[in-house]
């Protein structure tokens, strides 16, 4: 019951940062996604299905709270990373921590080339200028997952 | 039957990323269902009932800044107003002679922007007006700087913006001294594009673009953006009319919704 009330409170916490903190650390108008980050660590920790369901139900309800007129992007993306990155609950053990790196910020990337690309739909935007996007989001995703790696690991047990 | 149960047990977690999938899918190509609507509605009163906190370091240092920029602003809209006034009486003394009747003032209500939006790129914000302010959908919304959207979601204390910026945004507008009728549709970051300008319009950089009026929504003569460049492709009947935005989303902080313009529709 505890542990319910704990996933509950981190996920009320980091929607509030997604609301109100995530704007002040905008850079080139793209902005710090922290139900992506805390995607990453459900999925590590509790396997694909709570990571769909997590990303599919966070993603809407964030695509509801800001996406006009894209319905259904953060939904999209973030229902294919739970599923990707579900795979590491059980093979963590046995893959590299190389192998591991390179599976958690190429799905990083991943979640940066469908969401941006999808929000990109009728705008006209050059491709060098899309290109930019998927690389900063995904950069900016890589170094706040890298950062928290350092004080929470994957999965407790790394520990 | 065992076998099928049994298969597609152990495919369960593809199946469940196949449905969202779908679904997924299925919102972005009905973007504009009923559905659609019911879910932004949940997702701005969720926004509407938790408080924006207040009062940050950053903040305060912003307030300074902006305070700057405003006093040299308001020095500017002084001599701007002394030059007005005399447009003004102008006007009126016309007016009266083409026997035009005068039309009523409209109602700007002072809105503070509550939120931007849950999402890793700018689509919508959040003011904390709504019904029990007078504020109803499809009102215009404007800035300092020019028009920003409409209302297009109010809940009793606050309301869902459409940015001009949106993908779905079209307004009609008139370009240049000469007053060309285009539609403006956005493009990326603070450009938009007014398309329907024949080559021989005569627009060119730098001159203004503004709502024509013909609309149910937008008054005419509300600044939106100005002309950065303009091509003209052998063989098209159309010019390429690419325009900046005044407005920037990401920095507004107030906005006034224009509460005495009722919509038609």
């Amino acid at each position: 019951m505890s542990q319910i009330l704990k996933i509950v409170a981190v996920v009320v916490g980091v929607f509030l940062a997604q609301l109100y903190l995530a704007e002040a650390m905008e850079v080139w108008q793209i902005r710090p996604d922290f139900i992506l980050v805390l995607l990453v660590y459900i999925s590590a920790r509790y396997g694909r299905i709570p990571g769909i369901l997590f990303g599919f139900t966070a993603g809407l309800l964030q695509d509801a709270m800001g996406s006009l007129s894209v319905l259904g992007a953060n939904a999209l993306a973030k229902s294919v990373i739970g599923y990707t990155l579900g795979t590491l609950n059980g093979t963590l053990a046995v893959w590299t921590p190389r192998i591991v790196n390179v599976y958690v910020y190429g799905t990083l990337l991943g979640h940066a080339i469908i969401y941006q690309t999808v929000m990109s739909q009728g705008l006209d935007l050059p491709i060098g200028m899309l290109l930019a996007r998927i690389g900063l989001e995904a950069f900016i995703s890589s170094v706040i997952v890298t950062g928290l790696r350092f004080l929470f690991p994957l999965v407790p047990s790394q520990v | 039957m065992r076998n099928l149960f049994e298969l597609l047990s152990y495919f369960r977690d593809l199946l469940l990323l196949i449905l969202a999938v779908i679904i997924s899918l299925m919102l972005l190509l009905t973007g504009e269902s009923r559905q659609s609507f019911a879910l932004q509605d949940l997702g701005v009163r969720i926004i509407g009932a938790v408080p924006r906190p207040r009062i940050g370091i950053s903040e305060i240092l912003s307030y300074k800044d902006e305070n700057q920029i405003l006093r040299q602003r308001l020095m500017q809209y002084t001599l701007l107003n002394a030059e007005l006034a005399d447009l003004a009486r102008e006007n009126e003394q016309l007016r009266s002679m083409l026997q035009f009747t005068k039309g009523a003032p409209y109602d700007l209500r002072v809105a503070e922007v509550i939120n931007r939006g849950a999402s890793s790129i700018l689509s919508t914000i959040t003011l904390n007006v709504g019904t029990n302010h007078g504020v109803v959908e499809n009102l215009p919304v404007l800035t300092l700087e020019g028009l920003l959207g409409k209302t297009i979601t109010v809940t009793p204390n606050t309301s869902i913006i459409q940015l001009i910026t949106d993908r779905n945004f079209r307004l009609s507008v008139k370009v240049g001294g000469e007053g060309t009728r285009g539609i403006l549709k956005p493009l990326y970051g603070p450009y938009a594009e007014v398309t329907g300008i024949a080559p021989t319009s005569g627009v060119q950089r730098g001159d203004k673009v503004m709502t024509s009026g013909f609309s149910d929504i937008y008054p005419k003569n509300l600044p939106v953006a100005e002309v950065h460049e303009v091509t003209h492709i052998p063989g098209e009947n159309f010019s390429r009319v690419r325009v900046r935005l005044y407005i920037n989303p990401s920095e507004v902080e107030h906005a006034f919704v224009m509460v005495g313009h009722e919509p038609d529709s």
